[in-house]
């Protein structure tokens, strides 16, 4: 018996060596962390690494860490970084990165034809293909005429304990907060945020399961974004969404960047110049994600949104990503988080 | 008695479980130290508001769950050991599927089979959060419970059946499981109170979100610490009181074996067996739904084939080596309150959030590997492996305690090692190889290390289905939670026969 433990013992750790270890190779690499979900972002990768014989080794995030979980591991990885390009479905974490010097400036020739309105002006990050901010309602339980033309209107009587909102401490909801304290002001801000809590808005865990308490019918109205509406929709669910066009529609562009002492930065460069050409915006126009493109000749397909039918929020991105902090803080203050 | 006190004093005097407790508590303790000297402003440090709310509410959360495993777990369990259910090798894993599958399925499954009806508070806040871990974690409670009533010997079972009517063995063995069904409640309590999925699903807020908010979004990392060390004196103490007193001295031959006098009873095997294998059926069934293969042809599988398979690699030799060393320092440590002191030391990655020790890695060690090993998945294995290894005490002790009275008796005679090397460990291999089953459903399902110490480029399955879930890829997250329960099955019957081989011929 003690022989036969010695011998599982011995093919245990030769198991957990390869197990560990296994995997490795000689070709050129280059790793990316992105906050993208996977069945988007993986075709594009794929064809890079056809293209160009470079392998991608990628990072995704969890629903539960929507980006803050990548963001937070740059941050603690930068003595001896891991990651060569940040790619972020959302800007003001990325923003934010880049004034902590998480980055280094690269001014990609693809980025031709994007306004300075999305991408930095030294090149510390650049940015693509965008999602916006939207609300989503089943049209079968609330008419088009009932819908709220203003986020403020959700505070309403009507929509009494009818409104999820996702946790704002991750993701895009917290850019949504940000945007807005930098677009109303303090004042303006609070009392909204006090408004939905008197309107007894229910705070959910992300933007899917906000979606996902109006599919239920646990509420009429979700706070999402277009790329969670529109999978739902092509899954068959009844489901719709509005732009708030009095307002305007928060534009949430995804971001790349290279990271500061990336081991791989040639291949980071290839890597960047290729997410950034105009062929990957059309591809994401097209997908399940429903992206906008941000360059006007970028061809968009039936069914999908361009720049020029969504009338954008007049956020400036850097003012919003400097009111991060405080709109959380806020945010917890009040909600309770 | 003195018996007893013989075995307690032999066992504090052991040094060397003692020793690796401290390296290991070390281990994890000073890259924590160099993170907390890291200076923050002393002005910081205040209680975070609403602490004591939230603290409540993780206890209800965790306790409720745990109470409620403990009585449904622990009922299916003295069901199973007072009548024989058909289909032995196939019935353990089916009975643990609800814990095989990731949390997040379950979750996720529950949720949407209950939304929008009238039963919908059920699934939602704390009565949700509640639910859906009574469900996950009675089949461990129940695994743990019949392990422990077939361990009984055999002439005490057969005096049983001959002298009682089976509802009144029934009652019997009731009786006999409370002590360790109460310390597997407990077990499950500890790793209830860091979850951050189930209770992020239904909407609450419970100490383990507001550490990782505290450590990866918004917050300050003193304010995390703040919250961890809540959570550590809420949680960690009871390590040592779940460990001690496990009862010893049981008859090794029958562990994970059908007891032969028991009655047949189809309505028992039904009420137990169907509820396990609905989820699966209901998986089955949408995985086999050919509209879904839209993302998820050949590319998706053999991506998620060979994801498992290394995964399968990696941790099937961890669990095994986890379930060792478990083993070996519930052996080996004493009751005294040093060893208690060293076992809520070693329970601490348990109660924490996965992304904390995770973290703490990234900072204080990640630096200082090569960089070939830092991108391997060594880094989360040692995450992993430190974060479970009080679970392996936990089931390592109560593998020992299968070790009937006579031998322990016998191995006192003989110099300690070599009484751990040919008495102790053979007779306990079968519970040990058991619960380094368990451990496997625990790393494969482990999410939240994972998610912030993955190795570039290595998919995890775990982490793996969030995404599908999230995208509603309803079919192929299916299909990849099946298989994951597959594997995860299949490791656990392949370890369960290993185990009854080498009970059988010590």
């Amino acid at each position: 018996m003690t022989t036969t433990i010695r011998v599982a013992v011995a093919l245990a750790l030769l198991g957990l060596l390869i197990g560990i270890l296994g995997g490795g190779g000689d070709r050129p690499v280059v790793v990316v962390y992105t906050s993208l979900d996977p069945v988007f972002s993986r075709s594009i990768l794929s064809r890079f690494e056809e293209e160009t014989g470079i392998e991608v080794r990628e990072v995704f995030d969890t629903e539960a860490t929507k980006t803050t979980g990548l963001v937070e591991r740059i941050r603690r990885e930068r003595s001896r970084p891991l990651c060569d390009v940040f790619w972020s479905n959302e800007p003001l974490r990325t923003i934010r990165l880049a004034e902590e010097g998480c980055f280094e400036p690269y001014l990609s020739p693809a980025a031709t034809g994007i306004d300075g309105a999305h991408r930095d002006e030294a090149g510390l990050w650049t940015g693509f293909a965008a999602r916006a901010r939207v609300i989503a309602f089943d049209p079968e339980r609330i008419s088009g005429d009932a819908l709220p033309s203003t986020l403020e209107q959700l505070l309403e009587p009507r929509f009494r304990g009818q409104v999820a909102l996702a946790d704002p401490r991750f993701g895009t909801t917290g850019s949504h907060l940000a945007a807005l304290l930098s677009q109303w002001g303090e004042e303006r801000y609070r009392a909204f945020l006090s408004g939905l809590r008197e309107n007894e808005v229910q705070i959910v865990g992300g933007n899917s399961m906000s979606r996902d308490r109006v599919l239920s019918g646990e509420c009429l109205l979700g706070l999402t974004d277009t790329d969670d509406v529109e999978v739902s929709r092509r899954a068959g669910d009844r489901i719709s969404e509005t732009l708030l066009p009095e307002e305007g529609t928060l534009i949430l562009p995804n971001t790349v960047a290279l990271v500061a002492g990336a081991p791989h930065p040639r291949e980071a460069r290839l890597l960047i110049d290729h997410l950034l050409a105009p062929e990957r915006e059309e591809l994401l126009a097209a997908s399940s994600s429903r992206q906008i493109p941000l360059r006007p000749g970028v061809p968009v397909p039936p069914g999908g949104l361009s720049l020029a039918e969504v009338r954008s929020a007049p956020v400036s991105l850097e003012d919003a990503a400097a009111a991060l902090p405080d709109a959380l803080r806020i945010a917890r203050e009040i909600l309770g988080l | 008695m003195s018996a007893m006190k013989g075995e307690a004093g032999s066992r504090s005097e052991d040094p060397f479980a003692s020793l690796l407790a401290v390296i290991v508590a070390g281990l994890l303790f000073i890259p924590a130290l160099i993170w907390l000297g890291r200076g923050e402003s002393a002005g910081e440090l205040a209680p975070p508001a609403g602490m004591i709310e939230v603290l409540l509410r993780t206890v209800l959360v965790a306790g409720g769950g745990a109470l409620g495993a403990w009585i449904l777990g622990g009922c299916i369990g003295v069901l199973l050991a007072a009548y024989r259910a058909p289909f032995p090798l196939i019935r353990d894993p089916l009975l643990l599927s609800p814990f095989l599958l990731p949390s997040v399925v379950v979750t996720t499954a529950v949720q949407s089979w209950l939304a929008g009806g009238p039963l919908t508070p059920l699934i939602r806040g704390v009565p949700g959060a509640v639910l859906i871990s009574t469900l996950q974690m009675a089949p461990l409670v129940m695994w743990i419970v019949t392990r422990s009533l077939r361990a009984l010997p055999e002439e005490e079972r057969l005096a049983l059946r001959s002298s009682l009517s089976p509802a009144a063995v029934a009652r019997q063995l009731g009786r006999r499981a409370l002590p360790i069904s109460a310390r597997a409640a407990v077990l499950v309590f500890l790793l209830l109170v860091p979850r951050l999925e189930v209770p992020a699903y239904t909407g609450i807020e419970t100490v383990g979100r507001r550490v990782l908010v505290a450590f990866t979004a918004d917050g300050s990392d003193l304010e995390g610490w703040i919250w961890c060390v809540a959570l550590l004196l809420l949680a960690a103490p009871l390590l040592p009181l779940a460990i001690r007193a496990i009862p010893s001295g049981r008859a090794p031959q029958a562990m994970g074996g059908t007891d032969p006098a028991a009655p047949r009873s189809l309505l028992a095997t039904a009420l137990v067996l169907l509820p396990a294998a609905l989820p699966l059926v209901g998986l089955a069934g949408l995985a086999v739904d050919a509209t879904g293969d839209g993302i998820a042809g050949g590319a998706e599988a053999r991506r998620w084939s060979i994801a498992l398979l290394r995964d399968l690699l990696r941790l099937a030799p961890l669990s095994i080596l986890l379930s060792l060393i478990g083993w070996r320092i519930a052996v080996g440590i004493g009751d005294g309150v040093r060893a208690r002191l060293l076992l809520a030391l070693l329970a601490m990655p348990l109660v924490l959030p996965g992304c904390l020790p995770a973290l703490i890695w990234i900072e204080g060690a990640l630096p200082h590997l090569p960089r070939g090993l830092a991108e391997t998945t060594l880094p989360l294995s040692t995450v992993q492996g430190l974060r479970f290894v009080a679970v392996a005490i936990l089931l390592g002790r109560i593998a020992d305690g299968s070790i009937p009275s006579a031998e322990r008796a016998a191995a006192r005679l003989l110099p300690p090692s070599v009484a751990r090397r040919r008495i102790r460990l053979p007779r306990a291999l079968p519970g040990v190889l058991a619960g380094a089953g368990l451990i496997f459903a625990l790393l494969l399902g482990e999410v939240e290390s994972a998610a912030q110490i993955a190795p570039p480029g290595r998919l995890l399955p775990a982490v793996e289905l969030h995404q599908l879930l999230h995208y509603r890829y309803d079919v192929q997250a299916a299909r990849l939670s099946l298989a994951i329960a597959l594997v995860a099955g299949a490791w656990l019957l392949l370890l369960g026969a290993l185990g009854e081989r080498g009970g059988r011929r010590p």
